[in-house]
């Protein structure tokens, strides 16, 4: 096991952050932490690093117990913080070779290093800027290549993503799934279900400081009572029509307002297909349609009763 | 490892603006201030003794005291002494009355006089050298018989004559305003305490240096808490890294007084840049101590840390000479505990004074203030984890 973690209890005066959190982090996994800003992902992260204290729980990292001075463990962890730590007055290169030097002595190994991480980071043509020339996408790959540059075992993202143009996003999403291939294991917080989805091998959601439920994504959608939605324009349609998609099998509700349809199956079922020939068989005449799977907002929606992004 | 910070702090630092600024250019821009300030001095009225006139009406209670003391520091003008010789201050002119002193003041035979009515009064026609010095000898005169009286008081009048005489020196403060051949050492004052100044902005970085590794203050302490090795570790490679490169700006600052403004700094240089070292060295250890006792944020620190050097400068006397002396009469422990006095009166005894065992005292005192603020940096960095980043 990668990390453990054991109800953790991490008050901040009367608030409770972190309210019995559990988490299990496999060799090899890309765990994504999702849940909506405050449900205490940094929180959680910074007590795993041992930044702060908490009021209970276990922390084990490479199986061994986490503490300030445990060097050993410290060594194998690249962390990128969810707020830019870089030295100002330093270049892009120094900045990521000075990191790297507090992980890896060795100034020629570290060279290579610091030149993969530039290559990885997409940051060559940058490499003599100041942080305060970047642009907010560059400036956060900067602060990756600074986190990831001495080949950890562990790498922790803490919502790198925030505030990011798409060209970067991508940039930064590939590059952790490519982390991952290379070997590191991963810890990916983020309050992007999309993100979550596109990338990680597993899911964990938070809310109110624990973690709600967990599994592949395939699993956590299959848990919640919904199957596929389709929403489709139908100018006049008529009421026998609307009682005939019902009365198709795996559908579990049909609601119709103004010329909208809208088709909810039955869990884990797809009726695009179903629908659609219907509508031809009996000649309706339909506009815009589109079919949507249940996403992890579904998911979380259906756990807490509220929506993922409304949170923010 | 220790290499690597060492090396981009320093780069770090070289490249910061701030630390150009407030370390370099500010106390060179200041200097050149002074010296313009004060070039009236240094060679506009290069006469050496103040022509200084007397009418004493004799109903001063202490008048035997004052006319002994002016007499210690004077050449009455009947027994004119030849100018320039020994601890002479002044050149004192008795007037009959006030009339006649008025006179010889209009004529600028005088640069004020003295009135021994009931209160010892000074009159001046302009400001200047001359009625500084007048006036700052009756204030000194003044301290003294307020010490004597108390003493009186404490002792109920059973006063030894020894300890009335140690009262009533007055030969230490004729040492301390002396005026020399090339310059007078009062205006020597300021600029030690500018570059005791300049030394002790070294603390504002100081402030920073502990921020920079309290997980609690930014992003980037926190990062550096996480880093395999102690913080012990990173604070001291960045930490002298921040003394070397405060060093060699604190020499660039003292050879642009020394050899540029024509400053006199005395004859042993070497012994003036050991001072600077350990001006930047306290600088460094004050700041840490204000950034890890206080608990605010970096900002607040370093505004905090700024206003306590630049109190230490004014109680030295980088505003107005006689402050100086006036605290290290009436508060003399706030002239031992300040490191920016304890600096300028290193400066000033190399200058000074023959031998050095007032040097080596204050510096005694600078490397005990650094063990002191240490201490207390180590003590309070030394909890690693914080309730609350
Ligand atoms: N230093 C702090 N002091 C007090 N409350 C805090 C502090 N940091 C975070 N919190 C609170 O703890 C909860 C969890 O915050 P956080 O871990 O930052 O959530 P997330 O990273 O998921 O957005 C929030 O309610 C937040 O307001
Ligand atoms: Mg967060």
């Amino acid at each position: 096991m990668v990390i453990k973690v054991e109800n953790l209890v991490k008050r901040y005066g009367e608030l409770i952050a972190l309210d019995h959190f559990n988490m299990e982090l496999r060799e090899g996994e890309i765990l994504g932490l999702l849940g909506p800003n405050g449900s205490g992902k940094t929180t959680a992260i910074n007590c795993i690093l041992s930044l702060l204290k908490y009021d209970k729980g276990e922390i084990q990292v490479f199986d061994k117990k986490m503490s300030p001075v445990a060097y050993d463990i410290k060594q194998d962890i690249g962390i990128v913080m969810q707020n830019v730590a870089v030295f100002n007055e330093l270049t892009v290169y120094e900045n990521i070779d000075y990191f790297c030097s507090l992980y890896v002595p060795d100034k020629k190994k570290r060279q290579e290093m610091v030149e993969e991480a530039i290559a990885f980071a997409g940051l060559g043509e940058f490499r003599k800027f100041y942080p305060h020339k970047l642009s907010g996408g560059l400036l956060r790959r900067l602060n990756i290549a600074c986190g990831i540059a001495h080949k950890p075992k562990l790498v922790i993202l803490d919502e790198p993503t925030v505030a990011v143009d798409p060209q970067s996003r991508n940039n930064i999403l590939e590059g952790i799934v490519k982390l991952n291939k290379q070997g590191a294991t991963i810890l990916y917080t983020s309050h992007y279900m999309e993100e979550v989805d596109q990338i990680c091998t597993r899911i964990a959601i938070m809310d109110r400081g624990k973690v709600i439920s967990s599994g592949t994504n395939e699993e956590l959608k299959s848990m919640i009572g919904l199957g596929e939605k389709i929403t489709v324009d139908v100018p006049g349609i008529s009421r026998e029509a609307v009682e005939g998609i019902r009365a198709l099998p795996n559908i579990s509700k049909v609601e119709l307002s103004g010329n909208t349809l809208v088709v909810k199956s039955k869990k884990g079922r797809n009726n695009l297909g179903a629908v659609l020939h219907y509508l031809e068989d009996h000649n309706i005449a339909f506009g815009k349609l589109y079919s949507e799977l249940p996403t992890l907002n579904d998911v979380f929606l259906e756990i807490t009763g509220k929506e993922l992004r409304d949170n923010v | 490892m220790f290499k690597t910070i060492f090396f981009y702090r320093s780069k770090a630092l070289l490249r910061s603006k701030e630390t150009m600024f407030w370390s370099l250019l500010f106390p060179m821009l200041l200097g050149t201030l002074f010296y313009f300030t004060f070039t009236n001095i240094l060679e506009g009225e290069g006469f050496e003794t103040v022509p200084v006139g007397l009418v004493d009406t004799g109903q001063y209670e202490n008048e035997e005291a004052f006319l002994g003391a002016l007499e210690s520091v004077s050449g009455m003008d009947d027994e004119r002494t030849d100018e320039g010789s020994g601890d002479i201050l002044f050149n004192v002119t008795k007037a009959e009355n006030e009339e006649e002193a008025e006179k010889l003041l209009s004529e600028g035979k005088i640069s004020g006089y003295i009135l021994l009515g009931e209160d010892i009064g000074l009159v001046v026609n302009k400001s200047g050298y001359g009625a500084t010095i007048i006036k700052s000898f009756l204030d000194y005169f003044k301290q003294k018989m307020s010490t004597v009286e108390n003493l009186m008081e404490a002792t109920a009048g059973k006063i030894t004559p020894d300890q009335l005489e140690e009262a009533l020196q007055t030969r230490e403060y004729v040492k301390e305003i002396k005026v020399s051949e090339e310059s007078p050492n009062i205006v020597v004052n300021y600029f030690y305490t500018l570059l005791a100044m300049s030394c002790m902005f070294a603390s504002m970085a100081g402030v920073a240096e502990i921020t920079g590794i309290q997980a609690n203050q930014s992003p980037l302490a926190a990062r550096l808490n996480i880093v395999p090795a102690p913080k012990l570790k990173v604070f001291l490679g960045s930490a002298a890294a921040l003394a070397v490169i405060q060093t060699a700006i604190i020499a660039l600052v003292f050879l642009f007084l020394a050899l540029v403004l024509r400053v006199d700094f005395g004859k042993d240089y070497l012994l003036t840049m050991l001072t600077n070292i350990a001006g930047v060295i306290t600088g460094i250890s004050f700041g840490t101590a204000v950034g890890a006792v206080l608990r605010a944020g970096e900002n607040l620190k370093t505004g905090i840390c700024s206003a306590l050097v630049m109190l230490g400068c004014y109680l030295a006397g980088m505003m107005d000479v006689q402050m100086k002396y006036r605290v290290q009469a009436n508060m003399p422990v706030i002239a031992k505990i300040n490191p920016v006095n304890r600096l300028t009166d290193a400066y000033y005894s190399l200058y000074y004074y023959d031998t050095n065992g007032r040097y080596w005292q204050n510096m005694a005192a600078l490397g005990i203030m650094t063990l002191i603020f240490l201490t207390v940096t180590f003590l309070v960095i030394r909890r690693q984890q914080y309730e609350s980043i």
